[in-house]
């Protein structure tokens, strides 16, 4: 067992700097929203150092309590990936923030964002299925508070329902972990997992149907999404492009956490124990979920209401390519879960300078764009064609990725791959749309939008990094096999690493 | 496209998932194991029973301790009586037990959920930034013994608040419970006083010094200890007021930042509903 406790700054540091943003705050406001930049700077150098020194696999002991005794961060090929892309995508949109946030109670903004980016990240590394609900929590209620923030009514309702819906899911999944307590008094993910067949197969059963609702409503699966159109739509659209780029990671982590290495059955492709195949119910609800958010988004005439059902679908594909069980699926889903978050991140961000100059959200608003500016116009395309996968963007990879893990699983899955290129069928049109009408149809004013520095550092970023991806995808791809592997691999990869000397049966 | 559904389709269908929960929730009992059958070997993690968590890492390590016919319940297990103030240098050395789970073993938790409480707190303050704040003015003016009364039980639960934090390894309580009652006694001002208003100012600073109290602590536990949250004073003899090592530290942590977190969230929700 390879121990780095040193990584345990990765939670601490956002903490202690989350405490102190309003001692900050009394100085200057803006200082506040530095300091929300600075610290997630330190936390993406940290994972990228983690990852070119291939420091990971490693565990982080608290409190000197070894495994499975005390609480542990378990900071695998997977928790590297997500922390480096969680960070990333923070740092960017609080870069974004220094322009954007100016309304009402801004230091308390600083300090609610960092917070869920900074408990996002100790969602993707901790090693214990208790600490993931404390995680849950602090991630949910930021959320609630930044969904709430906004000079618009509009997003007063959707935080409502997304509190409402997610509560319900928390504690279900609460419910989830007394039930397996119960059964093995542990807490444990490693210990949980070497010993899930001794628990009855009734009660995992229904304990993993009560985790699955739980966490699906994170993750967007239908049916527990209803929140996410009105409250994408109603939230800022910094505060969009984190609930997609960055909260539904957490929540699709930890689904297939649960499902792939606690109650995964290893074989040449993943189920799980129980009565009923996990993994086949997630697939359906996956699938569900592409065509219905996929549809939804289609007859939308209201462009951040469509992003919000396009992020929806998207996550459906990336469940599907996790609930395929192979190698290959979890390469494809964690894939896709990362250029989802860095294209629909990128495109809310956008839409928010377009909005801020007093052009509407609505698709017949877009026409024009390339006359009023060329810069908006051409990272949006490049969004798009990411998100509809084209080749030399990064979401071709993907999605080819997710058609071959498919056929090698064949049977079933078959009708996957038919989903999966439906789904970007008809993502081709909806995006090209409004593309077109951006760069064809010529405006009714002709006033040009000028992009200060501060929001303009971000979406260059994001689109470098698409194109980057799409040219060399082998800069995500050899870390998404490696997580691939820790996924499917549920002893070699992950249990062993923990405790080293446990025997499972 | 979700509200053209018509409504009785919703309630059918939602009455058809509320179905499948209860039928599950149900089925489970079905399998349940009989209380008398029940194999201790899987109900319970099996170091529970060592009760001593050093004593188990060194078992751990030799991996005996996953054989599947291993019993629990050994006699060679070594047990030795712990007395009330005599004991010394123990394990963790805190008389509450859930204390010593809370703080110590799962510290890392505890740490998250101060962090949602103080988010919580937050979240409120950003929502309710903006609103029109005044004082509001009550109907009746509190009586003179009101007045006199909350300004004594004041003192006498600030002060017991404090010793309810101070004593949490000792006795059933700690932070959580003392900073809700110091924040009770706050709560006592605004109601017997006319437009009595906390500083502000004052209660962030407490705030945000606390819980960084919190962290600094874990941080020194990472330097001294090599681990973030470990414990790095001697744990002393139980039952003593300087016993269980840092439990006594963080818990003032906590207790102040609840307490004044509390304070700030009341002071936040008074809003004038201008019923006349």
């Amino acid at each position: 067992m390879k121990t780095y406790n040193l990584a345990a700054l990765l939670v601490g540091v956002p903490l202690l700097m989350a405490f102190s943003i309003p001692l900050f705050g009394f100085i200057s406001k803006q200082l506040a929203k530095w300091i929300t930049v600075l610290t997630l700077g330190f936390e993406f150098f940290f994972g990228l150092y983690i990852f070119l020194w291939h420091i990971y696999p490693f565990n982080v002991i608290m409190g000197n309590w070894l495994p499975p005794f005390g609480e542990n961060l378990y900071i695998g090929p997977f928790a590297t990936v997500l922390i480096i892309l969680i960070s990333f995508v923070g740092l960017m949109i609080s870069i974004y923030n220094l322009w954007s946030a100016n309304h009402g109670d801004v230091v308390h903004f600083a300090l609610l964002f960092l917070m869920f980016v900074g408990g996002s990240i100790g969602l993707v590394s901790t090693g214990d299925i208790f600490n993931i609900f404390i995680f849950m929590e602090i991630t949910g209620i930021s959320s609630f508070a930044l969904a709430a923030y906004g000079p618009e009514r509009r997003a007063l309702g959707g935080a409502f329902k997304y509190l409402v819906v997610s509560s319900i899911g928390s504690t279900l999944y609460l419910f989830g972990v007394l039930l397996i307590y119960t059964q093995l008094g542990t807490l444990n993910i490693a210990e949980i997992a070497a010993r899930i067949s001794q628990t009855t197969s009734g009660l995992l059963t229904f304990a993993g149907i009560l985790l699955v609702a739980g966490l699906a409503v994170e993750a967007e699966l239908f049916p527990f999404n209803g929140w996410v159109p009105d409250t994408y739509t109603g939230a800022v659209n910094p505060v969009s492009a984190t609930l997609s780029g960055i909260g539904s990671v957490g929540g699709v982590y930890v689904l297939f956490r649960i499902l792939m290495t606690v109650f995964g059955k290893d074989g040449n492709f993943v189920s799980t124990y129980g009565n009923i195949d996990l993994m086949a119910l997630v697939a359906i609800l996956g699938s569900a979920t592409v065509v219905i958010g996929e549809l939804s988004a289609l007859v939308q005439k209201n462009v951040k209401k469509m992003l919000a059902y396009s992020s929806m679908a998207q996550m459906g594909l990336v469940a599907i390519g996790f609930s395929i069980g192979s190698k290959m699926g979890s390469y494809a889903g964690v894939f896709q879960l990362v250029n989802h978050s860095i294209a629909k991140a990128m495109m809310f961000l956008i839409l928010g300078i377009i909005v801020s100059f007093g052009i509407g959200e609505h698709i017949e608003d877009m026409k024009g764009l390339w006359y009023k500016s060329p810069f908006l116009t051409v990272t949006f395309t490049i969004g798009s064609l990411s998100l509809l996968g084209l080749p030399l963007f990064g979401g071709f990879w993907s999605k080819f990725a997710l058609v071959d893990a498919s056929i090698q699983r064949g049977g079933w899955y078959d009708f996957v791959i038919a989903i999966v290129l439906f789904a970007s069928v008809v993502e081709a049109f909806y995006y090209l749309r409004i593309v077109g009408y951006m760069f064809t149809s010529k405006p009714t004013s002709t006033d040009k939008i000028k992009v200060s520095i501060s929001p303009a550092v971000p979406i260059v970023a994001f689109s470098i990094l698409i194109i980057a991806i799409g040219v060399f995808p082998q800069i995500v791809g050899g870390i998404s096999w490696n997580a691939a592997h820790e996924l499917t691999d549920k002893m070699g990869g992950y249990v062993l690493n923990v405790i080293p000397t446990i025997v499972g049966h | 496209m979700m509200s053209d559904t018509p409504e009785m389709v919703k309630k059918v269908f939602a009455i058809f998932v509320v179905g499948i929960l209860i039928i599950g929730f149900f089925m489970v009992f079905t399998q349940m194991p009989k209380g008398n059958e029940v194999n201790v070997n899987n109900t319970v993690s099996r170091f529970y029973v060592m009760k001593d968590v050093d004593h188990a890492t060194q078992m751990l390590d030799k991996g005996t301790y996953f054989n599947k016919d291993m019993v629990p319940l050994r006699n060679d297990v070594p047990y030795t009586p712990i007395t009330f103030g005599k004991s010394s240098n123990l394990e963790d050395g805190a008389a509450n037990v859930v204390t010593s789970i809370v703080v110590d073993y799962r510290g890392f938790d505890t740490l998250g959920e101060v962090t949602v409480l103080f988010l919580a707190a937050s979240g409120v303050m950003l929502v309710l930034h903006g609103e029109k704040r005044k004082i509001p003015k009550k109907k009746i003016a509190p009586s003179e013994i009101m007045y006199v009364g909350t300004r004594i039980a004041f003192a006498v639960i600030f002060l017991f608040g404090i010793y309810v934090f101070i004593h949490g390894h000792l006795t059933p309580g700690g932070g959580f419970p003392g900073g809700a009652i110091i924040a009770s006694g706050i709560l006592g001002l605004f109601l017997g006083r006319q437009g009595y208003s906390p500083n502000k100012a004052g209660l962030t600073v407490f705030e945000s010094l606390s819980g960084m109290a919190y962290v600094i602590i874990g941080i020194i536990g990472l330097v001294g200890e090599k681990s973030f949250l470990a414990n790095f004073l001697p744990t002393g003899t139980i039952g003593d007021l300087f016993s269980a090592g840092f439990i006594a530290l963080i818990y003032i942590a906590i207790g102040m930042k609840v307490g004044s977190e509390l304070s700030a969230v009341t002071n936040a929700m008074i809003v004038d509903t201008e019923e006349d």
